[in-house]
């Protein structure tokens, strides 16, 4: 009878280790699959591009600018919050962008998935992200300038004593010169 | 200065300082235009206000100094230094008002960056800056490259003595023609007519890129700007990079070059004298140290395996190396890879180019080649006395515009000035190793600011200590004006407090 | 054609010529800087 419990909790405990392990091997196997590029910051990459060299990575900001067309690809540049990387892209990725930042709109924000280059051999050693995917995360929109009132109603007061200082000085160049003749 | 200054003499000054700063209170004009070109009603209005106060200012200036007395070497010298200051403070206005910049420092640090055709900048969310406000700054850059002066001449100095006085304190001492009328039209003319072509060049090339035709217009208009004045301004934060294109990079090196030469070659060669062009102390002097940095900085890069293939070698590391030589600062790289990925020896040999510099009495800032120049004549000359000592004193020649003899007086004032932008090249590093940069860092943003180029390592932020700003400003406005109007402001304002002994 | 026209256009084509012996000439020298780095690349690659 103690060989058959002996044998039991023998057998429990491997039960136990084998759901152990295969518990473990399970969720590493299921971060290996369920891994994509991870999400980086232009200033990660421009301060450590070896180390993103020829790898695929997330990149995501606003598209600024002008979508250059250059054949069947072509060029946007992509504004995060530190700078602004080029993302080279088929002319499809392009089309699906509306708008771009300037002064007048916030651009779209973009998400990118490519291979970021530290210096491309295709584009003359350009930093730059030949894209796989590109998805418009938010659309952009107009930015609103709206005049400033309190400089609106300055203006006419500047211009004034403008014109006031203007005829102070003609007359101070006028008296020195009457000054110069009678001398 | 042995002679204390009288009021007349500072009424001289305020007064040619208030006709500089009238001169370019007019220039707002322009951007106030292209505000309204661009429906950009919030702009025109402080661009108005900027415009009215600016007027006042330079109105209130000259009445000031309303005086019948002629002007002396003096006046001119310290109204070359006073006057930018002025106009520094004044011209700031409209970045100010427009909302980019986290200080009116800032503002004032991004006109002096542009007027001395320096480059770095201050400005916040450049990517997003309005058409006029842009116009403002790619135009500053420009006239700041013809000198404030020789714009105001253009306008405004009635007597031509004056005038050429003022002209001289700017660091700009050819005297083309006899009358300096004369000399500043035939520097707008040349100038202008490469904006011409070179406006076209790049607004053809902006469209074959992919660039719609209005920015296309644009962009080319203000990138020419900036390279001929080798200001290094552009339109977007990626400088030329945002580009992508060699085509681009091509037209930019052309007329960025072109920039930095002397104005007086401009006028020999374009007067049929083509032989200058080659035979010049100055182009054979950048031709030569060009060469040699081009292949200390390929090597540098290629040590470390930088770049994948030639033509990113010569794409990046002949460009970088051409815009650092001629003192321009456009970049196709990020400051920060500099710093990073070119390591010490490439690094280096960029800062003996900014060092170095252009030529004189163009946009281009640095020590100037005809003084490297006249320098190694000099060396020249010694080692030949050495190896010869018993032989009579002959001269040593160097051609420049003609054949001339290496006076001792010409080596004598090459040294000076060189020494002096050395000492403020240290003085610079020294503040910028003081505020917390690493040394190499510090240095190689000191040679871009003491050098008028622009190229950043990352040190300029607006991050930066105010002190260091004051630092760089300082350096960009006494590099810009060759130490002589600098020195002469200092003396005039030492000279004027001094007391006379009892 | 006034002599005064006649020299203005010489003056203007001379202007010209000059422009393009210094275009040619910067361009000439950035080719120059093109072969030193070729000759770094073949020589240090």
């Amino acid at each position: 009878m103690n060989n058959s419990n002996a044998a039991r909790r023998c057998a429990s405990r491997a039960l136990l280790w084998a759901v152990l392990a295969f518990g473990i091997l399970a969720a590493a196997g299921a971060e290996e699959v369920g891994a994509g590029p991870g999400r980086v910051g232009a200033k990660a990459l421009i301060a450590d591009p070896r180390s993103y060299d020829g790898r695929e990575i997330l990149f995501e900001g606003e598209a600024i600018g002008d979508p250059m067309r250059r054949g069947d690809h072509g060029w946007v540049n992509v504004l995060d919050a530190d700078a602004a990387l080029g993302v080279y892209a088929p002319l499809s990725d392009l089309d699906a962008m509306g708008v771009f930042g300037s002064s007048r709109a916030k651009g779209d924000l973009v998400l990118v998935r490519g291979i970021f280059h530290r210096a491309c051999p295709d584009h003359g050693g350009d930093m730059d992200i030949h894209a796989t995917s590109v998805t418009v995360v938010q659309q952009g929109h107009a930015t609103p300038h709206p005049v400033d009132t309190l400089k609106l109603v300055l203006v006419p007061f500047s211009m004034t004593l403008a014109a006031g200082l203007y005829v102070v000085w003609r007359r101070r160049e006028a008296a020195n010169r009457k000054g110069s003749w009678l001398s | 200065m042995t002679v204390k200054p009288t009021l007349d003499d500072v009424k001289l000054v305020l007064s040619y300082t208030g006709k500089v700063v009238i001169g370019v209170a007019i220039l707002l004009v322009i951007p106030m235009l292209t505000a309204v070109a661009a429906g950009e009603w919030d702009c025109l209005v402080y661009f108005a206000l900027s415009l009215g106060i600016s007027l006042s200012t330079g109105f209130l200036l000259a009445a000031l100094g309303a005086t019948d007395r002629k002007a002396g070497w003096m006046h001119g010298m310290v109204t070359g230094g006073l006057s930018w200051i002025v106009v520094m403070a004044v011209a700031a206005l409209p970045y100010w008002f427009s909302g980019h910049y986290l200080s009116y420092l800032d503002a004032m640090f991004d006109v002096m960056s542009g007027f001395t055709t320096t480059g770095l900048v201050l400005i916040q969310d450049l990517d997003h800056v309005a058409t006029s406000l842009n116009m403002w700054r790619h135009l500053l850059t420009f006239v700041g490259g013809q000198g404030v002066i020789v714009l105001a001449l253009t306008f405004l100095v009635k007597d031509s003595g004056g005038g050429y006085k003022l002209y001289v304190g700017e660091g700009k001492d050819e005297r083309l023609f006899p009358s300096v009328f004369h000399t500043a039209k035939a520097i707008w003319k040349i100038s202008l007519a490469y904006l011409a072509v070179g406006t076209l060049a790049l607004w053809i090339a902006g469209i074959a890129i992919g660039l719609p035709i209005g920015d296309a217009f644009l962009h080319g208009l203000w990138v020419y700007m900036a390279a001929w004045s080798t200001g290094g301004f552009s339109p977007m934060t990626q400088n030329i990079l945002y580009y992508h294109s060699a085509l681009y990079e091509g037209i930019t090196v052309v007329f960025f070059i072109l920039g930095s030469f002397n104005f007086a070659l401009h006028n020999a060669v374009w007067s049929g004298n083509r032989k200058e062009i080659a035979r010049n102390i100055e182009t054979a002097s950048f031709a030569t140290t060009m060469s040699i940095l081009t292949l200390v900085t390929c090597w540098g890069l290629m040590k470390l395996r930088v770049y994948p293939d030639l033509a990113a070698l010569v794409r990046k590391g002949f460009y970088q190396l051409a815009s650092a030589h001629t003192t321009t600062g456009f970049m196709t790289v990020y400051p920060r890879q500099l710093a990073n990925e070119w390591g010490d020896l490439a690094v280096l040999a960029m800062i003996v180019a900014m060092l170095i510099g252009g030529s004189a009495c163009s946009t281009a800032g640095g020590f100037k080649g005809l003084r490297v120049g006249i320098i190694w004549k000099a060396l020249v000359q010694e080692t030949r006395k050495l190896l010869k000592p018993g032989s009579a004193v002959f001269a040593q020649r160097f051609h420049y515009h003609g054949e001339k003899n290496l006076s001792e007086s010409q080596v004598r004032s090459a040294a000076l000035i060189v020494i002096m932008y050395v000492a403020i090249f240290f003085f610079a590093t020294l503040a910028g190793c003081a505020a917390g940069y690493p040394f190499l860092e510090s240095a190689f943003e000191s040679a871009s600011v003491t050098g008028n180029v622009g190229f950043s390592i990352g040190v300029t932020q607006a991050a930066m200590p105010a002190f260091l700003k004051i630092v760089y400003i300082f350096n960009m406005w006494a590099g810009r004006l060759e130490f002589m109007a600098v020195l002469a402001t200092f003396a005039f304002i030492a000279a004027f407090f001094r007391r006379k002994p009892a | 054609m006034s002599p005064a026209r006649i020299a203005r256009r010489r003056q203007n084509r001379l202007a010209a010529s000059g422009a393009l012996i210094e275009i040619a000439y910067v361009v000439g020298l950035s080719c120059a800087c093109c072969l030193v780095c070729a000759i770094a690349w073949f020589a240090l690659g």
